[in-house]
């Protein structure tokens, strides 16, 4: 027993940090990838036109947040079609697509080539909050109109800075109240990875129970990348809630759905989430509640239009609408109003203007507040299948969701 | 304590042997810390991802993860590990390293995605009152074979005579003519087909990605510091830390539970400082 052990206690060391470090670079997600960024240009003519307009569109292109890219661009590329095609602008829009690589500093970069050299009027920022960090103050320094087209935690304020997806106050509440209201959501199980955002939005829930005289029954966390959901399925079970609000992060959540549907007893409790359970299996969703502001099968005209423009656009490769690519879509048409309403492109102009304009997308009407918010329509759906297939199934449309204070003032400083 | 919470414990048990015991082989026969662990394991989970997807069935999918990951293993052990044997600090670098280069190489071959997988068993069974889901209890028997297999090899058989002998005194064992080398190639690569198995094992849990297991790598050395050189001594030491953690979990929140099993060992290895290896001669 000649063994040392030090050498093991150095290797526990190591493997803790790198750990650690993994899971700070973006809330458990692993970026390790720095794809070198590039720039691809899709030209509406040939020449840049005189009076033309240069649209830049930042996304993960590679790495882990790139198979969602696609979405993202049939969708404003249908959007600029559109707009061309009804003659809203009288030039036509240069589209520059520039990839973050998932990494904030690459997003740093792109951002300033896009604002400084190519001369962008506007950007879409198809990105997660990490990359929007990297992206947004570039764009700020210079005034561009910044549309952020993705639902991200909210208190994010600046004059250029134009929100189009839900923040958790405007999924949580509606959730909460149709949950406690409609499917009679009475003792409550909050939990959820250990992580901000997840707490955040419990925190939430638990004001709006308690407000409508429902009850909390117990609150817990799971540590990020845990494997084994066994004991707390066992504990929600137990804890005799009616209602488990489960929102874990990436693939935690595939792991605890597909736990959850093969563990005895859980068909009585009714799940609820305002997370996105990308990647489970079909069959380990069985009854999830959701709620977002878009849907595929939602029924309406505008809807309509851009379901069929994308099947015509892109044929068999045209991708499954869904929340993720339907922002996208509404950030290109309502920045073309805005310019039409300026009559300029001039930031400062478009900025103003994009606080006055409405568009009637596939959503209903969207209209930024003064904090570049907009006020969302919410659905609330069961999920039986992966989301971003279109087979949810829509029970409730609710009124217009607002989206709170994101600060104090008007983000004008 | 309900029947749900005991088989809970038990099922978590199982799932920590079955991850623990090829770390235990190479690091009890070898004094090698493979961090290259998680790294097999994944090879063996996306082994069987690509065996189920051409329609083979999923039993197969263990055999054919766990001979996949066995000799990757081999390759490793007569590239890297043969020439930094009682290099501790080297053989740790090493063997993360390559685990660094496996998940990247299968983040280029199949994209960052998490895939769903099902494994041979699915839904719930039922016994009289009692159901619980069939797929754990498979694992629950899969870890009693496993250990009654090594204790039997190990207590029974030439191979178990002869790895005994080069885990006592290698120098010794050599001198009595013991072909040392081969003895660590062969422990080795069993040590890395274990680790595969693992990795399929854990799939129809978890979704099959590059860094599946990784979160059981600290569960799974402080088991083995527990454990010693003894099959017995793995057995109680996953019991103590799996059972240790079901409880706190269920009692208290996940997240204390995983603080647990680092106070848990720290606290054992501090009376037992040579894991329950100590504690069965004493006793």
């Amino acid at each position: 027993m000649k063994r040392d052990r030090n050498p093991i206690v150095v290797a526990l060391l190591m493997v803790m940090a790198l750990l650690v470090s993994a899971c700070g670079a973006d809330g458990g997600e692993t970026t390790t990838t720095t794809g070198e960024a590039s720039t691809t240009t899709t030209a509406g003519s040939g020449e840049t036109p005189s009076e033309g307009y240069k649209l830049g569109f930042v996304a993960s292109l590679s790495g882990p947040g790139s198979v969602f890219a696609d979405q993202g661009i049939q969708s404003v590329e249908l959007a600029i079609a559109q707009i061309k095609e009804e003659g809203i602008l009288n030039g036509d829009i240069e589209l520059i697509t520039a990839d973050d690589a998932g990494d904030p500093r690459t997003s740093d970069q792109v951002c300033n080539r896009l604002i400084n050299e190519e001369g962008v009027d506007a950007i879409i920022g198809f990105q997660n909050s990490a990359n929007r960090e990297g992206c947004l103050p570039a764009a700020t320094r210079a005034g561009t109109p910044y549309l952020y087209a993705t639902p991200y935690e909210g208190l994010e304020c600046a004059p250029n800075f134009f929100v189009l997806g839900e923040v958790p106050i405007q999924q949580v509440d509606p959730l909460v109240r149709f949950m406690v209201e409609d499917q009679d959501s009475q003792k409550w199980f909050l939990t959820g990875s250990d992580y901000v955002a997840m707490r955040g939005g419990n925190a939430f829930a638990e004001g709006v129970i308690d407000e409508l005289g429902a009850e909390v029954v117990d609150e817990q966390y799971a540590p990020l990348d845990t494997t084994d959901f066994a004991p707390l399925i066992d504990t929600i079970l137990r804890s005799g809630a009616d209602t488990a609000f489960v929102s874990f992060l990436g693939t935690d959540f595939i792991a605890f759905l597909q736990q959850w549907s093969d563990t005895p007893g859980t068909d009585a409790v009714k799940a609820a989430t305002f997370g996105i359970p990308i990647g489970a299996a079909d069959e380990a969703i069985t009854d999830l509640y959701t709620a977002f502001s878009y849907f595929p099968s939602i029924d309406n005209e505008a809807n309509d239009r851009y379901k069929a423009g994308l099947e015509e656009m892109f044929g068999a490769d045209a991708q499954t609408p869904s929340i993720l690519s339907v922002v996208n879509y509404d950030a290109v048409w309502l920045w073309a109003l805005a310019v039409q309403q300026a009559g300029t492109a001039e930031p400062d102009a478009v900025n103003a203007a994009l606080k006055e304009v409405t568009f009637d997308g596939p959503r209903g009407p969207i209209v930024f507040n003064d904090q570049g918010h907009p006020e969302l329509p919410m659905y609330v759906a069961i999920l039986n299948d992966e989301p971003l297939k279109g087979t949810e199934e829509i029970i409730g449309e609710l009124p217009p969701a607002d989206p709170g204070d994101q600060a104090d003032d008007d983000c004008d400083a | 304590m309900s029947t749900l919470t005991v088989l809970n414990a038990l099922s978590g048990v199982a799932i920590l042997i079955v991850i623990v015991s090829g770390l235990f082989i190479i690091l009890g026969l070898m004094d090698v810390i493979n961090l290259m662990h998680p790294g097999l394991m994944a090879v063996g989970a996306y082994t069987a991802l690509e065996v189920t997807r051409r329609g083979l069935s999923p039993w197969l999918a263990i055999l054919v993860g766990a001979l996949l990951a066995g000799i990757l293993g081999l390759v490793i052990e007569r590239l890297v590990v043969r020439h930094i044997y009682h290099r501790n600090l080297d053989t740790i670098l090493a063997t993360w390293g390559l685990a660094l280069v496996t998940w990247q190489v299968l983040v280029l071959i199949f994209g960052r995605t998490a895939y769903p997988y099902r494994g041979p068993v699915q839904g719930i069974a039922e016994f009289g009152p009692i159901e619980y889901n069939s797929y754990r209890l498979l694992i629950i028997g899969i870890a009693v074979v496993l250990v009654v297999v090594l204790g039997l090899v190990s207590r029974f058989t030439t191979a178990g005579l002869v790895a005994r002998a080069v885990m006592s005194n290698e120098d010794l064992a050599r001198g009595m003519g013991l072909n040392t080398a081969a003895v660590r190639a062969v422990t080795f690569g069993l040590g890395s087909a274990l680790a595969g198995m693992a990795g399929v094992l854990l799939a129809p849990l978890a979704p099959v990605q590059p860094f599946i297991g990784l979160s059981y790598l600290i569960p799974a050395f402080l088991a083995v510091l527990l454990a010693g050189k003894t099959v017995w001594g793995l057995v109680l030491g996953s019991a103590v830390l799996g059972v240790g953690q079901s409880i706190v979990s269920v009692v208290l929140s996940p997240i204390l539970a995983a603080a647990t099993l680092v106070i848990l060992a720290v606290t054992i290895l501090r009376f037992y400082p040579e894991g329950f290896d100590r504690l069965r001669r004493a006793g």
